[in-house]
């Protein structure tokens, strides 16, 4: 992939997340849902009611948020790398299996909800 | 050029210079000491980010009584609270500056004029009102993180 295009992506999820992540933070506001306190904020009831309404936007922002975040340690980790191939090329695998990875787990939050009891 | 006169003008730190905000040597450069800030957030968010992810699996992986335990250890003050504030606070910075790094690259608002090069050596990228920015910037965070840490420690 041409730097140009990551650097675009970079830019694309970060756009996205300005307006997911203050959706996702500002729903942790206590006095929104009309309880006392941030633990309160993350009851089942509260969860499972937000995941079953808003998982395709979910599914985004781990999507945005894995892609920026580890493409953005990725590049400076290749700027450590210097111009040794053969860690340029570890640093660019294990990047993508940890976005594969984190993804697969995000999914799994979503698909493997339990049902509340 | 001499060595030993220009810091770093060897330029072998590596990735060591990108934590350095004094690598350019003109006084106040508010522009390197929030491209560090921009870096060292961005690192403990990449960390957070895995915690988070893995962390939010717990429903999925061993049910609700165990999310309601998980849940539970972010209340007062104690490690994990303190963690996530700090988290929190890297995450404010870091999306501010975003907006400010996508205002000033993707739409090339606030930075000065490109001119002849004369000393002192300033960045024209620093003499339009994006040096004005950075210090919104910086203030906003800090009030943003505090009633953050409101809502974390003391509801």
């Amino acid at each position: 992939m041409k730097a140009g295009t990551i650097a675009l992506i970079q830019y694309v999820t970060a756009i996205l997340m300005i307006l997911l992540v203050s959706w996702h933070v500002a729903d942790r506001i206590p006095w929104l849902h009309g309880v006392e306190n941030l633990p309160s904020t993350m009851s089942p009831e509260i969860i499972y009611d937000e995941v079953e309404r808003f998982w395709p936007l979910l599914i985004l922002l781990s999507i945005a948020v894995v892609i920026h975040g580890v493409n953005g340690l990725r590049g400076m980790l290749l700027e450590w790398a210097g111009s040794n191939e053969r860690l340029r090329f570890a640093v660019n695998i294990l990047s993508i299996l940890a976005i594969i990875a984190l993804l697969l787990v995000a999914i799994h939050t979503i698909v493997g909800l339990p049902e509340l009891g | 050029m001499e060595r030993g006169k220009f810091r770093f003008a060897s330029n072998r730190l590596g990735v060591m210079a990108s934590f350095y905000p004094w690598i350019i040597d003109i006084k106040g450069n508010p522009e390197r000491v929030a491209f560090t800030l921009h870096r060292l957030t961005g690192v403990i968010l990449v960390g957070f980010i895995a915690l988070h992810i893995v962390s939010t699996n717990t429903p999925a992986r061993a049910g609700w009584e165990a999310w309601v335990e998980e849940v539970q250890r972010l209340s007062g003050v104690n490690l994990v609270s303190i963690l996530f504030f700090i988290a929190m606070g890297a995450l404010v910075f870091h999306s501010l500056n975003g907006i400010r790094l996508l205002l000033v690259e993707l739409l090339a608002l606030g930075i000065g004029r490109p001119e002849k090069p004369k000393p002192p050596y300033i960045p024209p990228s620093l003499k339009g009102y994006q040096r004005t920015l950075i210090y919104v910037v910086f203030i906003l965070s800090l009030v943003i993180w505090a009633l953050m840490g409101y809502v974390i420690f003391l509801m």
